[in-house]
């Protein structure tokens, strides 16, 4: 299993070019196996599914599917995130500090090797009602993903 | 600032200029500046020491505004430290050098097609020693050029007659120049530099750069359309120059981007892509909105509705971040300027539907 997700993934390294968008990238990640993330506990809404509920839907009729899949965090809050990697057989695995496990988010957050994530103001500009992202990406030894999610937070008050 | 205040730091601008340079008159924009000597003034490289010249009549290439003529002058005539050259068998030797000026001045009486003027004035004290070493008495060395502030954008018109303001403006309902008609001022510069700097493919930035230049590039065309022409053309120049110059905070951002590689996406500039943006919305444009003015509900959402358009906000996940990323910076935008007893939506000189190209 894992040789034939290796060669899609090769397969879609090769074939992905900056010609193509976001869409074609989610489009490729939802063959791949998905990754499912968590917070204590509760589940967090990932890009891929979200993109799924605001297909088709105007911006108005997004906006509260939007901001329910996204998850308040307080500047200075620390959490550990639970990442699970789901194959498409149905089979989960714990990656969360899998050290092929890479975490990275787009501003306010400091993250771990381990999915330990700080919100942090120095990570900024990092105000209350702002969005940031985290991505969460599952590496081969050849540090080409395997599965890919990224999760939307908003620092509130 | 009151016109009272205006004038008196004009003057100031003479003595002081940096205090000054924030202070813009609005009359002042779109026009083209030229500095120079005509040939009734005709200054010769040996009597004006300037660098690299041929020995006739000297203007300056056409300028965004004076301060760049001015600059121009300074670069291309004395050595502003001093010098000691050859001069009529002898040395001439002159001391450091200051420069004032006049600002630009409305003058509708006697220049009806020129009426804005202004004066570089670059001073020195210079020595003379013959061949024998017999020296002259210090005197003064003095190049004055004339700068001339003229309105010649195409679609453009100046106000003209007693009483006129001497604005240089796009008569309401004129064409609305946009790229790549025009490249060369305002928004649509801007939009041009965007264009002209697009990364290679595997840049970082690339994906960034690209929807950052197609809502540059929407966002102007729009602007004719919108309650204030001119607040959009002062915005964006302001906003994304932040980004095109790389300044502030701009080099570290870039340098976080390398920690997406780790990621081993296919598209590593896509995670690159939103680290930019939440930095660019967040601090650029929050930032060029507190100057500026937040801009009235009806223009900001126009912007928005414009830049649906571009590829990367087709994302329903990306386009409704932008969109929120959008709503608190101008929130932040709004409470700044409410606390600090400014107009919310705009500052007085960008107010209106006519504005430049």
């Amino acid at each position: 299993m894992r040789t034939m997700i290796a060669a899609t993934v090769l397969t879609l390294s090769s074939t992905i070019s900056c010609a193509q968008t976001i869409q074609d990238l989610e489009a490729e990640a939802a063959k791949l196996p998905a990754l499912k993330a968590s917070i204590y506990g509760t589940q967090l809404t990932g890009a891929r599914e979200l993109g799924a509920a605001l297909a088709g839907k105007s911006d108005a009729q997004g906006q509260p599917i939007f901001e329910a899949a996204t998850r308040p965090v307080r500047i200075g809050e620390s959490f550990q995130m639970t990442v699970e990697m789901v194959r498409p057989g149905g089979a989960r695995q714990d990656v969360t500090a899998d050290p092929r496990t890479k975490y990275a988010g787009t501003g306010c957050l400091l993250t771990s090797t381990s999915g330990f994530i700080t919100v942090a103001q120095d990570v900024g500009p990092c105000r209350p009602g702002m969005v940031t992202e985290l991505w969460v990406s599952m590496v081969d030894q050849q540090n080409r993903s395997q599965a890919w999610n990224r999760y939307v937070f908003k620092i509130v008050e | 600032m009151d016109s009272k205040n205006f004038i008196r730091c004009w003057w100031l601008v003479a003595l002081l200029l940096p205090a000054c340079a924030s202070a813009q008159d609005n009359r002042l924009l779109y026009l083209d500046w030229r500095g120079g000597a005509g040939s009734a003034l005709a200054l010769t490289c040996q009597e004006t020491w300037r660098r690299g010249c041929s020995p006739s009549t000297y203007w300056i290439e056409k300028a965004d505004d004076f301060a760049a003529v001015q600059a121009q002058v300074v670069r291309d005539f004395i050595p502003m430290a001093g010098h000691t050259k050859p001069y009529w068998g002898g040395t001439m030797t002159c001391g450091a050098a200051t420069v004032s000026v006049v600002p630009p001045h409305l003058v509708t009486f006697c220049c009806p097609s020129t009426p804005w003027v202004a004066r570089v004035t670059l001073t020195q004290q210079c020595t003379y020693a013959d061949q024998l070493g017999r020296t002259s008495g210090p005197y003064q060395s003095e190049v004055s050029l004339g700068v001339n502030g003229d309105c010649e954008r195409p679609a453009f018109a100046r106000t003209g007659g007693f009483g006129s303001t001497g604005e240089c403006y796009r008569p309401q309902g004129g064409p609305c120049i946009k790229y790549p008609e025009n490249t060369t001022t305002g928004c649509n510069k801007t939009t041009a530099d965007m264009y002209a700097t697009m990364p290679p493919p595997g840049d970082l930035k690339l994906i960034f750069h690209q929807a950052q230049t197609c809502l540059s590039h929407q966002a102007c065309n729009a602007r004719c359309h919108m309650d204030n022409c001119k607040w959009l053309e002062v915005v964006l120049p302001d906003f994304v120059g932040l980004y095109l110059r790389f300044e502030r905070e701009w080099p570290q951002v870039a340098q976080a981007c390398d920690t997406y590689r780790s990621l081993g996406l296919p598209l590593p500039q896509m995670a690159c892509a939103g680290r930019m943006a939440n930095y660019h919305i967040a601090a650029d444009l929050a930032d060029a909105l507190t100057r500026h003015g937040c801009g009235t509900q009806r223009d900001w959402d126009m912007v928005y509705e414009v830049i649906g358009s571009c590829p990367t906000t087709g994302d329903p996940v990306i386009r409704q971040t932008v969109r929120s990323l959008r709503n608190e910076a101008r929130a932040t935008c709004l409470y700044r300027r409410t606390a600090q007893g400014f107009n919310p939506s705009i500052e007085e000189p960008y107010r209106g539907q006519v504005c430049g190209q």
